[in-house]
């Protein structure tokens, strides 16, 4: 969230001072002690996306910046796609826990860059003691899990995100996401272990060695680009070097992999009691979340940051359907985050695959291929 | 039991997964519900859930329901004609974590019969301890072996007198299941195995994994070799689960996460 707001607010062109004070505000907000040791690293069981969504939505307005909802919509489903792709790219399970504290240090280095740029020229103290706090948290919390919590907290985490298939444009312009489908990349299955039979005689000694011939290991590494930015970095800086994937069968195949990707949605096998039940719990766990995460009343000087390129737009394009995130008609936008015109190669190269893309997670049969290589173009 | 198939489901939809119901073949009809009761005290790592289940036979003859637990115990449940379920016995003292998966011939068979089917039950909990166990009855189980696979497992086997451990680090290793010392090992995937099926009657296993992979092995015993009849790579699908399935049980199935779509192969 922090990545984005920065990044957006210098597009907007917003003073330095307010920018600072609303990394600051929100900083402040997010890692407050009280909400962090009583409610956050705490067992609990996973709120729902919908819940979810007010936290941060609270967050993003504890500051003097103002969003609309079309813009909160789009700033929380780029926080969810970036959070899923971390999770499910990672090649193993304590890097849930280094990218966590990478973002933390990243948070740290941009609330001090802002404040420098800023005419006080320096970041509260307080601000930065609070994301430290943080740090220690999420080590003293999950340094102590075993590998089989590890990854019973992966499953839930995966399972959270399921079925939630935003298609941005940075993460298609950089072989993130799969145009095609919107699926998050996978790293490579390739590895030198993969065939090994060992057997052992009965005092435990290994007694031999062999390989087999596995047809999987034959994969095109072409296949599984491996984004060049950590996990857990600011992909949304705009002085990095943008990432050009090679050319992959996988995104020719828009017909097969893009065709009814949605999975049927079964309904619940709950009671009726149940069902109450948990929209009970659900209800009182965000109010007492909410109640938590402290804001203060909006200043005088608050302004609106714009999460979409035209405004007015995006609200015409709101009334005449329903409200989603992702690849948008012309008069709509997408998620254009990143995309500066640097991708033109990779562009081409997939010819014309993007034309036949529709609208966000399903398909719609309009075709999209013109404005969606325009935006992928403009400059953020 | 008596041509008639049980579906065990702890199901998403049931709050806190801590509930564990038993279907008929049909999946249509609710036989059996049990919820797990809450320890004491409670836990503050984690909510009480069950995990793993499987169907074994008694030495008695008894069928029985067996259902892992959070506490790192196991529930049984007798499983007569009619059929009536109840529980019989809360099995603890091995696993100090919760359990992972369970395991038994009978269950890896599919209940048909065998020459190898005995009257015992595998478990893995979450640190990969795995425990073998001789049932006499309903009530007494009795823990014979345990070894450390050092990573838990995603699912357990019984075959010919080997314990077949699918790791979630990507290797299936074989265990002696008198001794439980390490026999052999096949790297199977990258990383994340996610799924295990065993033949019902062939000796080989199928393997799905989050990378992308889908393997059918052989596994080396009684005189066979281990090699690789199936190799798949699913581009950008995370594979979740897989299964023997189909006439003779020679095809495999397989589901991914974030895809509608089943997948089947033959090989």
């Amino acid at each position: 969230m922090v990545y984005i707001l920065e990044q957006r607010l210098k597009a907007q062109g917003i003073q330095q001072d307010k920018s600072a004070k609303v990394l600051q505000d929100i900083v402040r907000t997010m890692f407050d002690r009280s909400f962090l040791s009583e409610k956050l690293f705490v067992p609990q069981d996973m709120y729902s996306l919908h819940s979810t969504r007010k936290i941060f939505d609270r967050l993003a307005h504890s500051s003097i910046m103002r969003l609309s909802e079309s813009s909160m919509d789009k700033l929380f489903d780029l926080i969810v796609m970036g959070a899923k792709y971390q999770l499910m790219c990672a090649p193993r399970l304590d890097d849930m826990i280094q990218v966590t504290l990478r973002h933390l240090g990243t948070v740290q280095a941009i609330l001090t860059t802002a404040a420098a740029a800023s005419p006080e020229g320096k970041v509260d103290a307080d601000v930065i003691n609070l994301v430290s706090y943080a740090e220690e948290a999420t080590i003293r919390f999950y340094g102590t899990l075993s590998i089989g919590e590890l990854s019973l907290l992966r499953q839930t985490l995966a399972r959270f995100f399921q079925d939630k298939r935003v298609k941005v444009s940075l993460f298609l312009a950089e072989g993130i996401q799969q145009p095609s489908s919107g699926k998050l990349v996978a790293p490579s299955c390739i590895s030198d272990q993969v065939g090994l039979v060992r057997s052992f005689d009965d005092t435990g000694r290994l007694e031999r060695e062999e390989r087999l011939h596995v047809n999987s290991q034959k994969a095109d590494p072409n296949e599984f680009f491996c984004h060049p930015v950590a996990l857990g970095d600011n992909l949304y800086r705009k002085d990095r070097e943008k990432a050009v994937p090679p050319p992959r069968s996988a995104d020719m195949d828009a017909g097969k992999s893009s065709a009814g990707a949605q999975p049927q949605q079964q309904p619940a096998q709950s009671t009726r009691y149940v069902e109450e039940q948990v929209n009970k719990a659900a209800v009182q766990e965000l109010d007492l979340l909410a109640a938590l995460v402290q804001t203060s009343k909006a200043p005088a000087d608050n302004f609106k940051l714009n999460l979409c390129f035209d405004d007015e737009a995006d609200e015409e394009a709101a009334v005449q359907q329903p409200q989603e995130a992702g690849i948008r008609t012309k008069e709509e936008k997408q998620l254009e985050f990143g995309a500066d015109g640097k991708n033109e190669g990779y562009i081409k190269a997939v010819g014309g695959v993007l034309e036949g893309l529709g609208l966000d997670d399903q398909q719609h049969g309009k075709s999209v291929g013109e404005d969606l290589l325009d935006l992928m173009d403009s400059v953020a | 039991m008596q041509g008639a198939a049980l579906q065990g489901i702890p199901t998403d939809s049931d709050t806190k997964l801590d509930v564990k119901k038993v279907w008929d073949e049909t999946g249509a009809n609710l036989l059996y519900v049990w919820k797990l009761p809450r320890s004491e005290p409670a836990s503050t790592q984690h909510a009480d859930f069950v995990r793993g289940l499987c169907f074994t036979v008694s030495e008695a003859g008894g069928v029985l329901l067996c259902v892992g637990c959070s506490s790192g115990s196991i529930q049984v449940f007798s499983v007569v004609p009619g059929p009536v379920i109840r529980p019989t016995a809360t099995i603890s003292g091995q696993h100090s974590r919760p359990i992972t998966c369970l395991g038994s011939s009978y269950q890896s068979r599919r209940g048909a019969w065998a020459d190898d089917l005995g009257s015992e039950l595998v478990s893995c909990d979450d640190q990969g301890r795995l425990c073998v166990w001789q049932i006499k009855d309903e009530q007494s189980l009795q823990c014979v072996a345990a070894a450390e696979a050092g990573q838990p497992c995603c699912s357990v086997a019984v075959r010919r007198g080997f314990v077949v451990a699918a790791r979630v680090d990507g290797c299936v290793q074989l265990y002696g299941m008198k001794d439980a010392r390490l026999r052999s090992e096949l790297v199977v995937a990258s990383r994340w195995l996610s799924a295990m099926d065993i033949h019902p009657v062939k000796d080989l296993v199928a393997t799905a994994a989050e990378d992308c992979t889908l393997g059918v092995w052989a596994l080396p015993m009684c005189g066979q070799k281990a090699s690789c009849l199936l190799s798949v790579c699913k581009y950008n699908e995370r594979l979740t689960g897989a299964a023997f399935c189909g006439q003779g049980a020679d095809s495999v199935a397989a589901v991914g996460y974030d895809v509608g779509a089943l997948n089947v192969w033959n090989f």
